[in-house]
């Protein structure tokens, strides 16, 4: 009962991540006000995941991964000065190289400004090998040597359109952070 | 996804003669790479699970390839396929060619006659004959039952196993059957059958192609081809080991003469393609090879000349810009109402901070497409070259 008492505290305050004092997981190096109601889940990686009903209704990931690190499934790496539409281009072939995505449909590859930056948004549908389909916003943006990226998930259109204003707030809430915490 | 290849008639009459035939196969022409002893019951329960397993592999690939398809080149392949067949074709198989859109250079077939070919293979050769003798090889795996042939010569106590595997035919063209692990620990002697088997499938092939009347010399050179590509797979010494077979090969006067620009404009639209495929899989020597291809065939081709700088422009290595400027150049001028080579310049000029000149391309580029899927982008190009040049166009 108590344990509960507490998740229910936590998960109903507006909590402001601040992810650049993190413990063990490597110092990321944004700010974000995470939802009332949503729960952050924890990864080893340098990522902020944060759903309401679980990653298969819905989600929030944001990532920042450095620049040299090469994609996954096309082994691509980004680099400074590269366009947004570049790095766009980079993000679209990865999920076309993935194969446990299928389907892939983009339905919008726009420029983007996020937190001051220039960036891209992408949004698409694909479906997972388990035949989920999700309905992805994707922003991206390269700063220094790192590219970040926020992306809104959902599996259906009605949780999609539920948690969108969820997600732009969230969105409008993003900040780097300007010194790295050593 | 495009058509999935199940939607094609699949006629299963095959799998009850499969059985027969392949006792018949058991009991007479096992030649040095011997079966273990088996019943008819098991042949006949492996003919059946090998038809279900062709099914569910088809659905597989429908799930998870995407189909290439022009009409115009299915209608060659069925040309070059019909050549290749056989007087009297076993009854229930229905050869037929499905392209698949892969970077990957591989090709396959299914018992029941379908025969699946990667874009990424497809786009390295150079000649018909090649692809005859492409083709020949697979029909020699169908029609000679090489699959069924393969498992009836697994110990029977395996026989489960085989069926939960992710592909069912290990018997790949060009694969290196010592690498396969997709049985577990197949056997020294499984093995052996299994290269007995690709060199079966290599001499009645080229025995096919030699009949079909294609040079046999202009078909054996698609192992060079692909060794090019790829070092790990076998090239002259695979061609070689085929040539004792065919001790009077020098006296073969081929009468189907192929042209291979003939052969190389036919591919052309795979090509560029492929080309874009293995862009997006990041994968650039097989990118500009393929642009490159396109280029060397068709020189006044706009689109190759576009494709090979965009290939150039993004991989961004050393002289690759200036490369990328000419061939975009050429693009232009072979078709001046081409718009992506001017947004590549844009690009190109956009980067090296001449905002002037890229403005100028930028705008060419709207103008000839104003509702281009990029066009909010190069707006903003746009946009930033005005800033850039402290606002005096607006």
């Amino acid at each position: 009962m108590k344990a509960r008492f507490w998740i229910g505290i936590i998960l109903t305050t507006a909590l402001v991540v601040s992810c650049a004092h993190g413990g063990g997981k490597p110092a990321l190096t944004f700010n974000v006000a995470v939802p009332e109601g949503w729960k952050q889940i924890d990864t080893d990686d340098p990522m902020l995941f944060l759903t309401k009903d679980g990653g298969y209704r819905q989600f929030v990931l944001i990532r920042e991964r450095p620049l040299a690190q090469p994609f996954q499934f096309t082994n691509r790496t980004m680099r400074q000065g590269m366009l947004p539409e570049e790095a766009a281009e980079i993000v679209v072939n990865e999920i076309l190289a993935d194969s446990n995505i299928r389907n892939f449909s983009l339905l919008e590859n726009i420029p983007a400004r996020i937190a001051g930056n220039s960036g891209f948004r992408l949004t698409f549908v694909y479906s997972d090998a388990d035949g989920f389909v999700f309905k992805t916003l994707y922003y991206g943006f390269i700063n220094g040597n790192t590219f970040y990226n926020l992306r809104y998930a959902a599996t259906q259109e009605e949780y999609f359109q539920k948690d969108l204003k969820t997600f732009e707030r969230v969105f409008n809430s993003f900040k780097l952070v300007t010194a790295k915490a050593s | 996804m495009a058509d999935s290849p199940c939607v094609k008639t699949i006629v299963w009459p095959w799998a009850a003669c499969a059985a027969v035939m392949a006792v018949c196969l058991l009991l007479g022409c096992v030649g040095p790479e011997a079966m273990v002893p088996t019943s008819v019951v098991r042949v006949e329960r492996l003919a059946q699970q090998l038809s279900l397993e062709t099914r569910r592999e088809h659905s597989a690939i429908a799930e998870r390839s995407v189909l290439y398809r022009e009409p115009q080149l299915e209608q060659f392949l069925e040309q070059v396929l019909a050549a290749m067949m056989p007087a009297k074709a076993p009854e229930g198989i229905v050869p037929r060619v499905l392209l698949l859109r892969e970077p990957s250079l591989d090709a396959y077939s299914f018992p029941d006659g379908a025969i699946f070919i990667h874009t990424g293979l497809f786009a390295r050769l150079e000649t018909e004959a090649e692809l005859a003798l492409l083709l020949a090889h697979e029909l020699v795996h169908i029609t000679r039952q090489h699959a069924l042939r393969a498992l009836v010569a697994c110990p029977p106590e395996i026989d489960e196993p085989h069926f939960n595997r992710e592909l069912p035919d290990p018997l790949s063209w060009f694969q290196d059957m010592a690498s396969l692990s997709t049985m577990g620990e197949p056997s020294d002697e499984l093995l052996r059958l299994r290269r007995s088997l690709e060199q079966e499938a290599d001499r009645m092939g080229l025995d096919m192609v030699i009949q079909a009347g294609y040079d046999p010399d202009e078909a054996l050179e698609i192992f060079n081809n692909l060794k090019r590509d790829d070092r790990d797979r076998p090239g002259e010494e695979r061609a070689t080991a085929i040539l004792p077979a065919f001790s009077t090969i020098d006296s073969i006067r081929p009468v189907r003469l192929t042209d291979r620009g003939a052969f190389g404009k036919r591919i052309q639209p795979l090509v560029l393609n492929q080309a874009w495929l293995e862009l997006q899989h990041g994968q650039w020597d097989g990118a500009l090879r393929c642009a490159r291809r396109l280029v060397r065939d068709a020189p006044n081709h706009a689109r190759g000349q576009y494709l090979l700088g965009e290939i150039l422009r993004r991989r961004n290595e050393a002289g690759d810009v200036q490369q990328a400027l000419t061939h975009c150049f050429r693009a232009i001028a072979l078709d001046p109402s081409f718009p992506e080579p001017h947004k590549a310049i844009g690009l190109i000029q956009f980067k090296q901070g001449q905002t002037r000149l890229a403005k100028g391309f930028f705008e060419k580029a709207l103008a000839l497409a104003p509702h281009s899927p990029d066009s909010d982008y190069i707006r903003s190009y746009l946009t930033q070259c005005i800033f850039d040049m402290g606002g005096e166009d607006l």
